[in-house]
């Protein structure tokens, strides 16, 4: 009976997929998956990373309850369509590129997420304009590589010192400059994250440690202690009899930071402070008129978004194996903001799937970078033609000029993203205030901000 | 104005009514004080002999920085006035005018170059940047703006803008720093900029006149002429003429404008494109002296938004005299760091660090003014 019921279950999410193509490129991909699994010997370098990030969530979601959750429901099935989309072409890509391995795309997913959700508290929750992503995360990778390396100091206390310690460094900037317009705090924040760049590049207690009463001459931070580095190097990675590539351990760690501070954000968002910090996103005036301290949530959220920050500083540091100054170009903020872009302002969820899909696609850039590609040859071609003695095309340009496409393009035909953030509407005794499909700025108008402002129980309202 | 404040000063006699006068005009004289104590202490550095600092270094290096913050910062201005979001997009305009520069003097590699040569660059580079304005404009913001976007959407796409022209611009020449070759002169006497702003350009020699090298390399005197022309042409324009009225309009109140029966659109686009144009006139002068490489734009977004706010948003004569006083600081800062550290903690100079501070100094001005007075110098007119 239960079987039956779960079957059942099933069957009935598979028929809401709309699109067909996208249902039978699920199947296609499940079944690759097997093929893997159970008729090769698995290689874990050869498996998408994106099943292995997905996968969870897609059982997750075949086997939860639907009754009464259509509009979440709508939202999963579009993180599975969109997910397997990329899934395919991270295949694709494995196949065809060899420049291209799954270990790469999977750490720098979980560090663009780990950001995304950084920017999505500040920016997407209270609506804050950072564009300090980089100074956030350069401030927690050379405060966490200063403890760690120079000071012997333990990996974890580290990375929590660095987090505590840019959390208080963004609360106290946004302390100060929050009262202003917005523009103003984007250019504050962009130049301060250009001004601790020149600082690591000339400040000699922002370097390695001091050896034979010298300070190094680069400015950099060099060996970075890495975590279960030793079990690694021991074992030779052998887990479960797979070989696992020491990029996978620190993308594991990524990924499991990422899902504690999803959780943490999701309580955060959905609480009756969440319901605050969204309207305050919306109107800051109405929102102080109720009574609220709106600098004061602002800051605390700041607070928050540096600490999470902090944690993609360090993992940056694992990935580089070192800390220094050219990894911090203001370009990263930018990336970051690609992802925020495309996964969907104020949607926690929609940061992973943003970030797999800026990773793929900036990834899938580098096919280009071979001889007999045709398009490569035609590009080089015309660009020969209106300068002759040009360099080699080089294939970082044409990745940056795609960013910087997709961006526009995102603005200007999806500004809500591939995961648009869900509509929340308040219930009073049982019964919704609004229909189906409203618009989070009509929750705002229609109610008044009372409801929404309200910190009693019986009007918090279920997302549906 | 300070001698109107003596006066009265010296008008009253009790000394209550001084009292009370004195804590009225606190932050007069606070803000008055401060300023004196600075230029003293600047004065009196410049003149210590100890530090050795360079006047006629100090004096040149400042006209030339000047006028490239100015050209770069006043289409900053007009955009960020008419269309009230910042465009991160405008330095890479300043690239666009640069790389005309450079391709110019590949062009006529064959000849020496002559002065024609840097107008006819000038020029080109005016148009083409104004262009590429125009058309990122069209293409981009106008369909964004249509579409009733918030102020943050038209700042990220401008940051699209921006990675695409800069990328493209990198497609041709690459990331090695190039050049724009101006016609050497040899019975002109030149000083020696050394490291400016990034490097430094040897094998001249100075002019010594009673002990201190006061001479002018001439492609300084070109710069500042060439800003101040154009600068002062486009105040004439926007003052003396119909179109600059209704441009002045429009930026003041636009729905006002358009009842009026002005043509806000069109007016929007021709800020664009002088805008762009300006931006692309810096970045001739900057070519012409120094080598480019495709980040050099940015390195001029954020030291021309310190320029605007500290000018004060919409405020071209502010904008002017902000652009005077922070390139005096940048050059300033770099002469003092580099004196200091040779001077007093005795460090051989090709080893001076501390002088990479003074790329700092722009952003410390910035954040400054957005803290303390964030409408700026003229921002309430």
């Amino acid at each position: 009976m239960k079987t039956k019921n779960v079957i059942k279950n099933i069957h009935n999410k598979i028929q809401m997929v709309d699109n067909r193509a996208l249902l039978y490129t699920f199947l296609g991909m499940t079944l690759i998956l097997f093929r893997n699994l159970i008729f090769i010997p698995l290689n874990i370098e050869d498996t998408p990373s994106s099943i292995m990030l997905l996968l969870p969530i897609l059982l997750f979601y075949l086997f939860q309850k639907s009754e009464g959750k259509e509009e979440k429901m709508v939202e999963n099935r579009r993180f599975i369509a969109f997910g397997y989309f990329f899934v395919c072409a991270e295949i694709m890509l494995i196949q065809l590129g060899k420049a291209v391995t799954a270990q790469e795309i999977l750490v720098f997913i979980t560090f663009y997420a780990i950001c995304g959700i950084s920017l999505n508290l500040s920016t997407g929750l209270v609506g804050v304009l950072n564009f300090g992503v980089v100074f956030q995360i350069a401030l927690g990778a050379v405060i966490y590589a200063l403890l760690a390396v120079n000071s012997g100091v333990n990996t974890i206390l580290a990375i929590f010192l660095s987090m505590i310690i840019t959390a208080i460094v963004s609360a106290i900037i946004a302390l100060s400059t929050l009262r202003l317009k917005d523009d103003y705090f984007a250019i504050v924040s962009i130049t301060l994250g250009e001004i601790f760049r020149q600082l690591m590049k000339t400040e000699p207690n922002l370097r390695g440690p001091i050896i034979n009463g010298e300070r190094p001459s680069t400015p950099a931070i060099l060996q970075i202690p890495l975590p279960f580095k030793e079990w690694h190097d021991t074992t030779n990675g052998l887990l479960f009899g797979i070989e696992i590539p020491y990029r996978f351990v620190i993308a594991a760690i990524g990924f499991l930071m990422f899902i504690i501070i999803y959780f943490i954000c999701e309580r955060l968002t959905h609480s009756p402070y969440g319901r605050i910090l969204r309207s305050i996103r919306e109107d800051d005036l109405v929102t102080s008129t109720y009574g609220k301290n709106t600098l004061n949530a602002k800051v605390q959220i700041m607070a928050l978004s540096g600490a999470v920050a902090a944690l993609g500083g360090v993992l940056t540091a694992w990935i580089n194996v070192s800390v220094f100054p050219e990894s911090f170009l203001p370009l990263i903020t930018f990336n970051v903001w690609v992802v925020y872009i495309i996964g969907g302002r104020g949607n926690n969820k929609g940061m992973l799937l943003g970030a797999t899909i800026f990773v793929v696609l900036n990834r899938a850039s580098r096919l280009l970078d071979n001889e007999s590609s045709t398009l490569f040859n035609l590009l080089d071609s015309i660009l020969k033609l209106i300068r002759p003695n040009a360099p080699d095309l080089a294939i970082a340009y044409l990745q940056l000029i795609f960013v910087g496409l997709i961006l526009i393009l995102f603005i200007r035909f999806a500004p809500r993203g591939v995961l648009p953030e869900r509509a929340y509407r308040p219930r009073v005794n049982g019964e919704f205030l609004l229909p189906p499909g409203s618009q989070v700025t009509d929750i705002i108008s229609k109610s008044n901000g009372n409801l929404l402002l309200s910190n009693e129980k019986e009007i918090e309202g279920d997302e549906i | 104005m300070m001698f109107e404040k003596v006066k009265e000063f010296k008008a009253l006699t009790s000394t209550h009514e001084r009292k009370t006068w004195l804590s009225e005009n606190r932050n007069y004289i606070f803000k008055n004080l401060s300023i004196l104590l600075f230029s003293i202490y600047t004065f009196v550095n410049i003149i210590n002999t100890n530090l050795r600092m360079d006047i006629s270094f100090i004096i040149f290096s400042t006209l030339y920085v000047f006028s490239i913050y100015l050209c770069i910062s006043i289409g900053l201005n007009m955009t960020y006035k008419l269309i009230g979001f910042a465009n991160f997009a405008h330095a890479e305009l300043f690239i666009v005018g640069a790389y005309v520069g450079v391709a110019w003097s590949e062009i006529y590699s064959e000849r020496s170059p002559i002065l024609q040569d840097y107008f006819g660059a000038l020029l080109v580079a005016f148009l083409l940047a104004g262009i590429v304005a125009l058309l990122s404009d069209l293409l981009v913001f106008q369909p964004i703006r249509q579409l009733n976007a918030s102020n943050e959407a038209l700042m990220i796409s401008s940051i699209g803008v921006g990675l695409i022209i800069r990328n493209i611009v990198s497609m041709f020449y690459g990331g090695k720093a190039v050049y724009f070759r101006l016609p050497s002169s040899q019975e002109i006497p030149r000083i020696d900029i050394p490291s400016v702003l990034f490097g430094s350009i040897s094998g001249v020699t100075p002019l010594n006149i009673k002990g201190t090298n006061f001479a002018l390399r001439y492609e300084i005197l070109l710069a500042l002429t060439v800003s101040l022309v154009m600068v002062g042409g486009l105040f004439l324009f926007l003052e003396k003429t119909k179109l600059g009225k209704a441009l002045r309009s429009t930026a003041d109140n636009k729905d006002l404008a358009e009842i009026s029966g002005i043509d806000t659109l069109r007016m929007i686009r021709i800020t664009w494109f002088i805008g762009g144009g300006l931006a692309g006139v810096s970045g001739i002068i900057f070519a012409s002296t120094l080598p480019v490489i495709p980040f050099s734009g940015f390195l001029f977004l954020l030291p021309a938004f310190a320029v605007i706010v500290l000018g004060g948003v919409g405020s071209l004569k502010g904008s002017v005299y902000a652009a005077m006083i922070i390139a005096f600081t940048q050059v300033l800062s770099n002469s003092y760091l580099t004196s200091i550290e040779r001077i007093l903690l005795d460090t051989p100079y090709e080893r001076t660090a501390l002088v990479s501070y003074n790329t700092i100094t722009p952003f410390i001005i910035l954040i400054f003014v957005i803290l303390f007075k964030p409408q700026g110098l003229y921002g309430d007119e």
